[in-house]
C-alpha cells in the first residue's frame, strides 16, 4: 500500500476516493501510511476509533514501526473481504514463517505479534500464534528455552519434581 | 515560503508528520535537547476554543500565520524552496489566507488546554481514546515567547495526542487481578474500591495503586507481596487474586502474558507440560485458570484420538493419523487391565468402570486418575445398569450418572457430582426400562442420552431416547426422527457435537445415519446418508450394529464402525482401516480438565476424594505455594457458565498509562519530562493574537 512517498495529495485522513475514506496512519517512527477506511478497520482498534469518529486525522500507530506497518497493511490487503485467492494468499503468507528459527525471522514475527495485538487485529494475531506455537511445538525445553531466551530459574531438585509430574510429555 | 504554501503546502499536510527534522539548528531543538520520537504538529488556538475537526478544513478561517522562522523543517507546509529559513527569523510572515491552521490543528487529535494564565502547568481536556495529555511545560512558551507576543489571559486549546511524560520505571509495577466470578466491566472498579477501602493501608503498604478497570493494576514502587489473595472480600465476589505481572520472553524482547498465552494454547498438551518445566513464569502462567480456559477452547477441534478398548487393554490413536501406532493408555492400576469397560468420555477424561474396583476417571492427556467412592448402591450380577459422564457448564461440574434396574425391579438414579465431591439420588419414577445389561450415555447437548424401552402412546413397546439434563438433573424425551418402518435397530451417538441416530434395518445390511443439527429440536433430523454393505455370503446373520465415529478433519468423509469391528469411510471407498479391537469413542484431548486432574492427583498421602481444587499461586522470588482452596472459592463461575472466548487485557496497557499519567502529573515525588518544544506560532497578525502553535517532540507512546 501507499508508503509516505506515495501517500501525497491529502492533507488529512478523511480525503475521500469515491466513496472510499482514506485513513492516513502514521507508525511510531514517522512513516506514513494512506489505507482505505474498509481496509484497515480490520484492526478493533481502528474500528473503534473510526466508529467513535476519532479517525479523522492522522493516527498515530505507536509502538509499531514503519517497516512493520507495512507488513500489517499488506495483511489487511490480503484479506480484505471479497479479495481473490484469499487461500492461496494465505498460504503464501504462511509461508514466511516457514523458517521461523531464523532470529530475524523471531523479531519479525515479534513485531508482527506485538502489532497484531496492539491494533487487535484477530486473523492476523490467530496466524501469528499459530505460526510460533507450529515453530516450538516439537521443542524439547531447552530448545525453548534457547528459542525464548529464558533462564531457568527452578533449581534442579524442583525441575525434576515438575518434570516427573508429567513424565510422559518428555518422551518421544 | 511556507507560510504562502498555500493550498499545495496545506494539502501536503500530513506530510509534516514524517521525521523530517533537519540538521538546521532551531531555537526549539536547542531547548529540548532530547531525542525526539518525531514531529508532531500542535496547534494552539486561542481564538477559537472549539478546535476545527481536521475533516472540514475551512479555507474562510480568516486565521493567519505567525511563522517562527528559526525552524525551517517543522513548516509542514514547505516545499522546500531554497532560502527557506533566511530571513524569515521574524516573527510574522504575510498572512496567507488558507494557511492551514485547522489541518495543522487536525494532525493531532486531542485537545489540549493551555492557561496562560499559568505558565508553568497547563492543564488538559482529555478526548477519548488517546491518552490523556495533560500539561505543557514553561519552556513551550519561552520557545515561542520570543517569536510572539503571548496574549496573557486568554484561555486556549491545544490540541494533541499526549505528551512525552517519563516516569522512572523502576519504580513501576504492574499486578493482575484476577476477580471470580468474572464481572461485567464496570463492576471491576466498585470491587477494587472496596478492597482498597478496606485493605488499602494495611496491605498495600500506604501506596496507592492504579488500577485500569480490568487486569491491570499499577503502583509505583513493589507491594509488600508478590501475590495475595482476598477471599470473601465481598458478598458478592468471593476472590479476588492480586499477582506481580509476568513476563515469557520471546527472543530478546518480552511478550506479554496473553500473547504467550494466545501462542501456547495452540500448542498440543504434551508440549504445553514440557514448558512447564521452563521457568517459574512459563509455570505459572500455564497453570493459571486463564490459560487453562483459553487452551479447551482451542484445543476442542484439534487433538483427536480415538481410544481403542479390547483385551489388550485401552489405547489411543491418534485420529489425524489413523495407521500410526496405538499407544497404550496407563490405567490407575495393573489390577484395572481386567473388566474393565469405558462408560463415557468428555473432555479428554474417561470414565472407566471394573466391577470389582469401581469407577475411575482417567485424564488421557495427563494421565493421571481418580478413582470415585462408590456412590451406587450394589446391585446383583442380573441388574442392568445404564451409566453416563457429562459435564454441566451451569456449574462447572463433571457429573457421572448411574442408572441400576436391579433385580427387583427397582430403578435407581445416582448423580454424581465430581466438582464437590457429592451424589444424590434422583426420585422421580423412572417409568421406562432398560434394555441392555451395560448402557452408556451419550453426552451431547448438555444432557445424557440413551436408548431405552417403554410404551408409546399406542400402547406398543417402542424405543425412546432419554436424555438427562445434567444442569437441572430432570429426565425428559428427545423426539426421534420420523421413521415409520420399526423394523431396525437404532443407537445413537455423538458425531461431531451432534447427537445422531444409526437406524440399522435388520436382515438388509444396510442403514441410515440421521443427525439432529441442533439439539432437542426435532425438525432439525436430518438424514446424513444412507450406506448398504455387501452382504456376505457366507452369513445370514443379523446385519451388526453401524455407526459413525466422526468427520474427518475435513469435514468430508466419516468414519464409521461396525461391530463386526471393521472400520470404513464410506463416502469416499477408501479401503477400510481395521483395528485391531473395537473402537468405543472419540476424544477431544483439551486441557482444561487435565489441570483440574494434577489437581486431584495431589497430594498422594490423602485418600481420595479430595475436597475442592488445588490450586498453585506463585508467591514471592524464590519457592512455590501450593494453597489448598476450599471448595466454591475458585472457580466458581458466573450463572451462564459460559466459555468465554475472546481477548484478556488488550487495551489494559493503554489505559493504565492513561490513569497512570494523571496520577503523575499530580504526584510531586514524579519528575516529569516534557521535552515538547513549539516549532511554530500561528496568529492573527492585526490583533496580535495566537492563533495557533506547531509543537514538536510530541511522543505517541505509552510506556
Amino acid at each position: 500500500m501507499s508508503t509516505a512517498a506515495t501517500a501525497d495529495a491529502s492533507s488529512s485522513g478523511d480525503t475521500t476516493e469515491g466513496s472510499v475514506r482514506l485513513l492516513t496512519l502514521q507508525s511510531e517512527d514517522g512513516e506514513v501510511f494512506e489505507v482505505k477506511e474498509t481496509i484497515a478497520t480490520q484492526s478493533v482498534t481502528i474500528k473503534g476509533m473510526v466508529d467513535d469518529d476519532c479517525a479523522t486525522s492522522t493516527i498515530p500507530v505507536c509502538n509499531v514501526t514503519g517497516r512493520t506497518l507495512a507488513m500489517v497493511i499488506e495483511w489487511w490487503n490480503k484479506h480484505e473481504i471479497g479479495a481473490v485467492s484469499n487461500e492461496k494468499e494465505l498460504k503464501e503468507w504462511e509461508s514466511q514463517f516457514d523458517t521461523i528459527d531464523d532470529k530475524s525471522d523471531r523479531d519479525d514475527v515479534y513485531d508482527l505479534l506485538m502489532a497484531a495485538n496492539y491494533l487487535n487485529i484477530p486473523t492476523l494475531l490467530d496466524c501469528c500464534t499459530s505460526a510460533v506455537a507450529e515453530a516450538i511445538k516439537g521443542k524439547s525445553t531447552d530448545e525453548m528455552r534457547e528459542f525464548f531466551d529464558i533462564k531457568s530459574d527452578f533449581d534442579e531438585k524442583e525441575e525434576d519434581a515438575l518434570r516427573k509430574e508429567n513424565q510422559w510429555a518428555f518422551e518421544n | 515560503m511556507s507560510g504562502r504554501g498555500g493550498d499545495s503546502g496545506g494539502r501536503r499536510g500530513n506530510e509534516s508528520m514524517a521525521p523530517t527534522q533537519q540538521a538546521t539548528p532551531s531555537p526549539s531543538s536547542l531547548v529540548s535537547g532530547l531525542s525526539s520520537e518525531h514531529e508532531h504538529g500542535l496547534t494552539l488556538q486561542t481564538q477559537q476554543p472549539t478546535v476545527t475537526r481536521a475533516s472540514q478544513p475551512k479555507p474562510e478561517m480568516k486565521t493567519t500565520a505567525w511563522r517562527q522562522r528559526g525552524n525551517e523543517s517543522a513548516a509542514p507546509t514547505q516545499q522546500a524552496p531554497p532560502g527557506r529559513g533566511r530571513g524569515s527569523h521574524h516573527s510574522l510572515s504575510k498572512p496567507s489566507p488558507s494557511d492551514p491552521v485547522s489541518r495543522l490543528s487536525s494532525e493531532l487529535e486531542y485537545g489540549l488546554t493551555l492557561q496562560t494564565q499559568q505558565p508553568t502547568v497547563a492543564r488538559a481536556s482529555h478526548t477519548k481514546p488517546e491518552m490523556k495529555a495533560t500539561a505543557v511545560q514553561q519552556q513551550i512558551l519561552a520557545a515561542s515567547s520570543k517569536a510572539l507576543k503571548p496574549p496573557v489571559g486568554i484561555g486556549g486549546m491545544i490540541r494533541a495526542n499526549h505528551l512525552l511524560i517519563e516516569l522512572s520505571d523502576r519504580d513501576l509495577h504492574h499486578y493482575d487481578i484476577s476477580i471470580t466470578p468474572e464481572v461485567i466491566s464496570r463492576r471491576h472498579k466498585v470491587v477494587m474500591g472496596e478492597i482498597l477501602e478496606k485493605h488499602g493501608k494495611t496491605q498495600f503498604d500506604g501506596r496507592k495503586p492504579a488500577y485500569a478497570g480490568r487486569k491491570g493494576f499499577y503502583t509505583a514502587g513493589a507491594l509488600p507481596f508478590t501475590s495475595k489473595d482476598f477471599p470473601g472480600s465481598t458478598m458478592y465476589f468471593p476472590s479476588i487474586i492480586i499477582l506481580l505481572h509476568t513476563y515469557i520472553t520471546l527472543g530478546k524482547q518480552k511478550l506479554p502474558t496473553d500473547l504467550a498465552v494466545e501462542i501456547l494454547c495452540r500448542l498440543p498438551v504434551k508440549s504445553v507440560l514440557r514448558f512447564r518445566c521452563l521457568s517459574r513464569e512459563s509455570c505459572s502462567v500455564i497453570d493459571s485458570p486463564t490459560f487453562i480456559k483459553r487452551h479447551q477452547i482451542c484445543s476442542t477441534n484439534s487433538n483427536k484420538s480415538l481410544v481403542v478398548s479390547g483385551i489388550s487393554g485401552i489405547c489411543l490413536v491418534d485420529f489425524d493419523s489413523i495407521d500410526t501406532k496405538a499407544v497404550h493408555l496407563h490405567l490407575p492400576s495393573e489390577s484395572w487391565f481386567f473388566r474393565t469397560s469405558i462408560v463415557g468420555s468428555c473432555d479428554g477424561l474417561l470414565a472407566l468402570y471394573n466391577s470389582k474396583l469401581g469407577i475411575a476417571l482417567l485424564n488421557i492427556a495427563t494421565r493421571k486418575h481418580l478413582i470415585l467412592p462408590q456412590f451406587w448402591s450394589d446391585f446383583d450380577s442380573f441388574s442392568k445398569f445404564y451409566d453416563g459422564f457429562g459435564y454441566d457448564s451451569a456449574s462447572d461440574a463433571y457429573k457421572l450418572v448411574r442408572i441400576i434396574n436391579s433385580s427387583e425391579s427397582l430403578t435407581e438414579v445416582t448423580v454424581y457430582n465430581l466438582r464437590d465431591n457429592t451424589w444424590r439420588k434422583i426420585d422421580d419414577g423412572f417409568p421406562y426400562f432398560l434394555e441392555i445389561s451395560h448402557g452408556v450415555g451419550t453426552f451431547v447437548g448438555g444432557s445424557l442420552n440413551w436408548i431405552v424401552g417403554g410404551i408409546d402412546s399406542d400402547f406398543e413397546y417402542d424405543n425412546f431416547i432419554l436424555s438427562f439434563d445434567l444442569q437441572k438433573d430432570t429426565f425428559s424425551l428427545v423426539p426421534k426422527p420420523h421413521i415409520t418402518d420399526r423394523r431396525f435397530d437404532i443407537c445413537i451417538g455423538d458425531l461431531g457435537g451432534s447427537l445422531y441416530l444409526s437406524c440399522n434395518k435388520e436382515y438388509e445390511h444396510a442403514f441410515d445415519i440421521w443427525v439432529m443439527n441442533e439439539y432437542g429440536v426435532e425438525k432439525s433430523w436430518g438424514k446424513l446418508f444412507s450406506f448398504s454393505f455387501e452382504r456376505p455370503l457366507d452369513t445370514l446373520a443379523v446385519s451388526p450394529m453401524t455407526r459413525p465415529l466422526a468427520y474427518t478433519k475435513r469435514g468430508d468423509k466419516v468414519l464409521l464402525y461396525r461391530d463386526d469391528r471393521r472400520l470404513d469411510s464410506p463416502c469416499s471407498y477408501n479401503p477400510g482401516v481395521y483395528a485391531t479391537q473395537s473402537v468405543v469413542s472419540i476424544h477431544p484431548l483439551p486441557f482444561f480438565r487435565v489441570l483440574q486432574m494434577s489437581q486431584w492427583s495431589h497430594p498422594q498421602d490423602v485418600s481420595p476424594p479430595y475436597k475442592g481444587y488445588r490450586v498453585v499461586l506463585h508467591v514471592g522470588a524464590s519457592h512455590l505455594e501450593e494453597i489448598v482452596m476450599a471448595k466454591g472459592e475458585i472457580f466458581k463461575d458466573a450463572k451462564s457458565g459460559d466459555v468465554r472466548k475472546g481477548y484478556f487485557h488488550r487495551w489494559d496497557t493503554f489505559r493504565a498509562s492513561k490513569v497512570m499519567q494523571n496520577m503523575a502529573l499530580t504526584n510531586a515525588k514524579i519528575d516529569i519530562i516534557y521535552n515538547s518544544v513549539v516549532v511554530e506560532a500561528y496568529g492573527d497578525g492585526e490583533k496580535g493574537a495566537l492563533g495557533g502553535l506547531k509543537v514538536k517532540n510530541v511522543v505517541t507512546r505509552g510506556f
